[in-house]
């Protein structure tokens, strides 16, 4: 059995005060196995935040099935589901979603103090996350005193410190320069060496060469998906830019 | 331009989560103003005994409500502005100028006057007979006209809230035309900076705190005169000191919790204590303002009911008999001295004359000295006319063939004895009496009420000693009694009183004044109505005053609720998104609502526990000893109190907390 397995699944926005209807997903199905690194790729609006937000059962889908290791996170209460967040997966948002309240050490921290671990320990494991994403000066600020991209790196610290089993990344180099976003991903790869799962949405197709599998996604389905197989970066690099390329001219048909 | 009125309509509609309830207070207290003007003019108020009084305490407190109303207003209005900036930084930006914004808001505070007063009237008039029959209650009056309508009161509230309103008004437009657009568009969302901890403003708000502590406890009841004006002086520290505690101090807190690595690191402390730092600054004086409005609301409340539970009491004990007679000769420099025999002669011969029962009367010898345990120095100052100061008494002094009179005893004493009683309940202690370092008296101590017309004066002492004509040259006064029980009609005791004056002033020589003599007569009867009149006036507008009071806390707490909730929105969506449950977010919730209701509960108890204290000398000034009674008026006040606001803060947080999303 494959550790996500997404069948049929279907969502529709309505909004609260026009009741007005957006399709974000018309019926999207694909399976990642454990070790896996997936990209996903598509134009803005294609529904990519959606998937991940239902995938980490942060929203409530309107029809089909999410198992995440063996458990349809749909059918669990509200606390577990959330116990289960924060032991299993690592999030990075796309609006990286730090708390203007806490430091960056603190922020970083948080998943660890949500799972009660020792006082003692926590500065030290800040410090070697903060390490791993070279923002060990940065610690003692508060979230409105740095850069983006000094944002987006801390937010992908508070990821990774759990360990999780599976990191769902929202397009976790959009801020960042072309040096720390090689940096950051060759962290990924690291790590999805280690044996964590990543899935992660970017419009980069430079960050995208570096999964394992790339999904691309259009008009709220799965259009078509891409192998790395034994390919180098550089050639499937060329393989997912001339998909791109005829999934724009194809879509205009 | 027909714009406006539609503008003003579309933004409260849109707005009605913050213009409702401030409609709804300025009606309420519209209605509170309506009820007090309406009664102060009333008939039926006017019919009752005492009524003259109460309708004059009444007519003050519609001022004292005015005035807390306008505050009231500001403050809330403030809070909706706040909220407003950014739609009206939006208008601008679409091409509204100033003036046309203030167009908007002119219209806006125009419905809300128009409906606020509509609705704060008919509220007044549906309550008002519900309160008159409340007040009359208390002041122990008669009830019988119907219901009425009071045209004075509507046109007194109407002009008072035209003028809130236009106050309100001119605020609005001062907060727009100073702001630009960029910066109202943003005012809701500025980057937050982590508040500094300033150790020398917490510390300044305790120092405030402790002294003006210091000053209401070391309060010296002797110096009556000074009592109230250093209350007052206690009072702006403890304002200041409150609003420096909750705005400063709260954040130290907030930064030495934070330094407890173990304290700070835990699930349940960690996003309530750092979420608590940076909302402390700006929500302290919100909290301080809530914690003085409940002190004195407390204080109000409970003074006021132990004051009127303690009015019979005190007219039993300061009146002895129904009807008192009371001449005081003061000598002074140039009056004319009269001896005690003659005094006591003229009194009892008077006496005699009166038509009643259980007749007293006597005539004693008052000097102030000063010093402690049986030793004084008589100072020769006038205890009606000069100041007091530590270690001053008042003695007075009788004979013992008057005191066995009065009595109906026949005590015997020798001429080194003497017979104490202390008028205050602060006792006399000492086992012998000595004035001016002369003759020694070995003293025993008896208490007898028939003298307690002393309550002026707390170290007062009456003194029974065979011969005191010793002491006739040090005396600043004789004062006469004739006191008698039965029912005199008012011409019956102007008569006797006229008569009693007029002996006591026997020797009147045409054309010279021969005594400085001070001379009254009352009965118990008006002098109970009298005070049952003022402390009902004073019960009522507690009772008002504390409706309005409670009204501005619930409303604060509801208004702060709506904004944190706005504010908090997004930080608890992450915190969701971080992986806290609903169940651990409802916990910080309450952590934090544990915190920010009790600390205003808890410091405004503190506050008015040290207030009852100058509560309680007060009172004993008043010749009230029901130490106990006022305790337990406190505390079920108190605890009433905190019960009414914890429910409505948990009908407040409820607000919150799908405000942000529960
Ligand atoms: N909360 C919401 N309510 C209503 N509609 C929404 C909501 N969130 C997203 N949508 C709509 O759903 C569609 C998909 O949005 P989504 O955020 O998943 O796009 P995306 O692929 O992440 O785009 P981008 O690359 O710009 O981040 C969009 O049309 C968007 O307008
Ligand atoms: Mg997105």
């Amino acid at each position: 059995m494959s550790y996500l397995e997404v069948t049929n699944l279907k969502k529709i926005y309505t909004t609260r005060l026009s009741g007005n209807k957006t399709q974000a997903l018309t019926n999207v199905c694909f399976t990642v196995e454990q070790g896996e690194f997936v990209a996903i790729m598509g134009e803005s609006g294609s529904g990519k935040t959606t998937l991940l937000n239902l995938v980490a059962a942060l929203d409530k889908s309107t029809e089909g099935s999410i198992i995440l290791d063996g458990m349809d996170l749909s059918s669990i209460g509200e606390a577990q589901r959330a116990t289960f967040r924060r032991d299993n997966l690592g999030f990075v948002f796309q609006e990286f979603n730090l708390l203007d309240t806490f430091t960056v050490e603190d922020n970083i921290l948080l998943p660890l103090v949500l799972q009660g671990k020792k006082a003692s320990d926590l500065h030290e494991e800040a410090v070697k996350a903060a390490a791993c994403l070279g923002i060990t000066d940065l610690l003692s600020k508060y979230p409105y005193e740095i850069s983006g991209g000094q944002k987006q790196r801390a937010a992908v610290a508070r990821a990774l410190i759990t360990h999780p089993k599976m990191i769902l990344a929202d397009e976790p180099t959009g801020a960042l320069d072309s040096k720390s976003s090689d940096e950051l991903l060759n962290q990924f790869v690291s790590i999805n060496g280690g044996g964590q799962t990543i899935l992660m949405v970017t419009h980069s197709v430079k960050a995208a060469s570096r999964a394992s599998r790339v999904l691309f996604i259009k008009d709220g389905t799965i259009f078509h998906q891409l192998y790395k197989g034994d390919a180098s970066d550089t050639a499937f690099y060329q393989k997912i830019s001339d998909t791109l390329t005829m999934l724009t001219t194809g879509g205009e048909k | 331009m027909n714009l406006y009125p539609k503008l003003a309509a579309n933004a409260i509609r849109s707005n009605r989560q913050l213009y409702f309830p401030f409609i709804l207070m300025s009606s309420g207290i519209i209605g509170v103003l309506y009820i007090m003007a309406a009664l102060s003019t009333s008939d039926t108020v006017k019919a009752c005994r005492g009524g003259h009084t109460l309708m004059t305490v009444l007519d003050y407190s519609i001022y004292i409500v005015a005035f807390f109303a306008l505050l009231f207003m500001f403050f809330t209005n403030s809070f909706v502005l706040k909220r407003r900036t950014k739609e009206l930084g939006l208008y601008n930006i679409l091409g509204m100028n100033k003036r046309n914004l203030a167009g908007v808001m002119a219209f806006e505070t125009l419905i809300m006057y128009v409906s606020s007063y509509i609705i704060g009237s008919v509220f007044g008039i549906l309550f008002c007979k519900l309160a008159e029959a409340g007040l009359l209650k208390l002041a122990k009056g008669e009830n019988h006209t119907g219901f009425t309508v009071s045209g004075h009161a509507l046109k007194l509230c109407a002009l008072i809230f035209l003028g809130i309103f236009f106050l309100i008004f001119l605020n609005s437009v001062r907060v727009v035309s100073f702001a630009n657009p960029a910066q109202m568009f943003k005012s809701e969302n500025l980057g937050e900076k982590p508040p500094r901890a300033n150790f020398f403003l917490g510390l300044l708000g305790v120092a405030a705190i402790i002294f003006a502590y210091h000053k209401v406890l070391s309060m010296d009841i002797m110096m009556q005169e000074k009592l109230l004006a250093n209350f007052a002086e206690a009072v702006i520290p403890v304002i200041a000191g409150t609003f420096l505690l909750f705005i400063a101090g709260s954040v130290l807190l907030c930064k030495i919790l934070q330094k407890n690595k173990k304290y700070y690191y835990n699930k349940k402390h960690f996003v309530a204590v750092s979420n608590m730092a940076f909302r402390m600054k700006r929500s302290g004086a919100g909290l301080a303002t809530i914690s003085i409005l409940t002190t004195m609301v407390l204080i109000m409340l409970s003074s006021t009911v132990a004051f009127y539970s303690q009015i019979e009491s005190v007219m039993i004990s300061d009146f002895p008999r129904e009807n008192v007679f009371i001449g005081t000769y003061g000598f002074f420099d140039d009056s004319k001295r009269i001896t005690l025999a003659d005094a006591d002669k003229r009194t009892t011969g008077i006496a005699a004359k009166a038509e009643g029962t259980d007749v007293v009367s006597y005539a004693k010898l008052n000097f102030v000295a000063n010093g402690k345990n049986g030793e004084y120095n008589i100072t020769g100052k006038r205890e009606r006319y000069d100041s007091l100061e530590e270690g001053d008494c008042v003695f007075s002094l009788i004979p013992l063939d008057s005191y066995n009179r009065i009595t109906g005893q026949s005590v015997k004493l020798a001429d080194d004895e003497a017979i104490i009683s202390s008028v205050s309940k602060n006792g006399y202690y000492a086992d012998f009496l000595r004035f001016n370092d002369s003759k020694t008296y070995k003293t025993k101590t008896v208490d007898f009420d028939l003298f307690s017309q002393g309550r002026h004066y707390l170290n007062s002492f009456l003194v029974v000693m065979n011969d005191v004509s010793s002491y006739e040259q040090y005396a600043s006064g004789i004062t006469c009694f004739i006191m008698f029980n039965g029912d005199l009609s008012t011409e019956q005791m102007r008569v006797f009183g006229k008569e009693t004056y007029a002996e006591l002033k026997s020797d009147e020589v045409e054309g010279e004044n021969p005594y400085r003599l001070g001379f009254e007569s009352t009965t118990r009867q008006t002098s109970e109505t009298q005070y049952s009149s003022v402390y009902s006036g004073l019960i009522f507008m507690g009772v008002m005053l504390t409706i309005l009071f409670m009204g501005a806390t619930i409303l604060l707490m509801y208004y702060r609720q709506v904004f944190e909730g706005h504010e908090d929105y997004g930080k608890y969506q992450i915190l969701r998104n971080v992986g806290m449950s609903r169940k651990d977010i409802k916990s910080t919730v309450d952590s934090l609502t544990f915190v920010t209701f009790l600390s205003p509960v808890l410091v405004a108890i503190a506050h008015t526990s040290v207030a009852m204290y100058f509560v309680h000398q007060f009172m004993v000034i008043q010749g009230m000893y029901g130490t106990l009674l006022l305790i337990a008026t406190s505390a079920v006040v108190s605890i009433i109190f905190t019960l009414i606001y914890f429910i409505f803060y948990k009908l407040t947080s409820r607000t919150y907390l799908k405000i942000v999303g529960q």
